[in-house]
């Protein structure tokens, strides 16, 4: 058994959480093992500090009158159950807005085009822009269709 | 009103029923059998009479508006410990951000080391450094390590109890309280080695 599980096992000894097997069976090691008696006696001297600490504070008279009046000035259970209720509703809905809000602000942003994929890429264009980019491209692919004609006979 | 003939043998569960039922002595019955062991726990968070009992009232209230929610899963005490650990946890973080108290303060460091090579710790000047210096060094530590030590040591409360205050397992109760020792040990070691037991020079130290 290692030190760290004997020193467990000490605590729960002098805890008075071991069963009665147990505890039998660590009292019988105590009477061989003077090291382990060492540490139990350690043990018990470190908690004398606690036994020794001084009284408590009392409950001073007219305390429990001094609670009930107390009580009787809050709201009744009913009442807290309702304001609990009604808290839990003010919550949700100032979420529902704050989330709300935040969507609004997106879709603000992305109209705007700063998401790149917005409006800004959409293929809303003017008729004019339309032909002039279908031009182009077909000038490019006849462009490509000679050149690659010209290294295909070169290539023999 | 929840018609309640109250005496010793009144059970904590009827008075709680009558309680919801909105009967106030059974309240009264209910604060009156729980407010000394109350304030025997919130005395080992608290510095004078004064707050001690603002606490403890703060805990009944609260034990009041909640009572509803209790579930009988555990007994009442263990549930009014864990609100009041809980109050008075909050209340050392209000107070420590009001005051930023140093660890080694006052008297753990004016006591000094003397000469208790031939005292024993049954004598009653050392019995006396000792519960101070443990009283200091346990509010000085970390609050899980203290609340543990106090539950156990002062409460006398068993594993099953704490881990029912605590709302944790017993191996963490195990793990817990056995490392809380180790920190009480290292702090007594480092500010009153004349007081560990078999330390360089405790009481009963020396070569072994």
């Amino acid at each position: 058994m290692t030190a760290h599980t004997d020193e467990r096992l000490l605590h729960r000894f002098c805890d008075g959480e071991l069963t009665a097997a147990d505890a039998a069976a660590f009292r019988a090691r105590l009477e061989t093992e003077p090291e382990l008696r060492r540490l139990l006696q350690d043990l018990q001297r470190l908690r004398t500090g606690f036994a020794a600490t001084g009284a408590a504070f009392a409950p001073p008279p007219g305390f429990t009158a001094g609670v009930l009046a107390a009580a009787r000035r809050l709201p009744s259970r009913a009442e807290l159950r309702e304001a609990e209720l009604g808290a839990g509703v003010a919550r949700l809905c100032r979420r529902l807005l704050v989330a709300a809000a935040v969507l609004f602000g997106l879709g603000l942003l992305w109209h705007a085009g700063v998401f790149g994929e917005g409006r800004g890429d959409s293929l809303q264009a003017a008729p004019g822009d339309v032909q002039r980019e279908m031009d182009r491209l077909d000038v490019r692919i006849q462009d490509g269709g000679a050149t690659a004609g010209r290294r295909g006979r070169g290539g023999r | 009103m929840y018609a309640l003939k109250q005496n010793a043998e009144t059970s904590d569960q009827q008075l709680i029923a009558a309680v919801l039922d909105g009967s106030e002595p059974a309240f009264a019955a209910l604060i009156d059998r729980y407010k000394d062991r109350l304030f025997r726990l919130l005395s080992r968070y608290c510095r004078d009479p004064a707050e001690c009992e603002d606490l403890a009232q703060e805990v009944f209230l609260k034990v009041f508006r909640k009572l509803d929610t209790f579930q009988h899963e555990s007994a009442f005490y263990t549930w009014l410990y864990r609100i009041a650990v809980n109050a008075a946890t909050d209340h050392m973080s209000r107070a420590s951000r009001k005051r930023l108290r140093l660890v080694e303060d006052d008297a753990v460091l004016d006591l000094g080391p003397r000469d208790h090579a031939a005292a024993s710790p049954d004598a009653p000047l050392l019995r006396a450094e000792l519960a101070a210096a443990t009283r200091k060094i346990v509010d000085s530590l970390p609050v899980k390590y203290r609340t543990i030590l106090i539950l156990r040591e002062y409460e006398d409360l068993s594993y099953t109890e704490i881990a029912a205050v605590l709302q944790c397992n017993l191996g963490t109760v195990e793990s817990r309280l056995f490392r809380a020792r180790q920190r009480f040990k290292q702090a007594l070691e480092r500010l009153h080695p004349e007081l560990v037991p078999n330390g360089p020079a405790g009481p009963t130290g020396g070569p072994r």
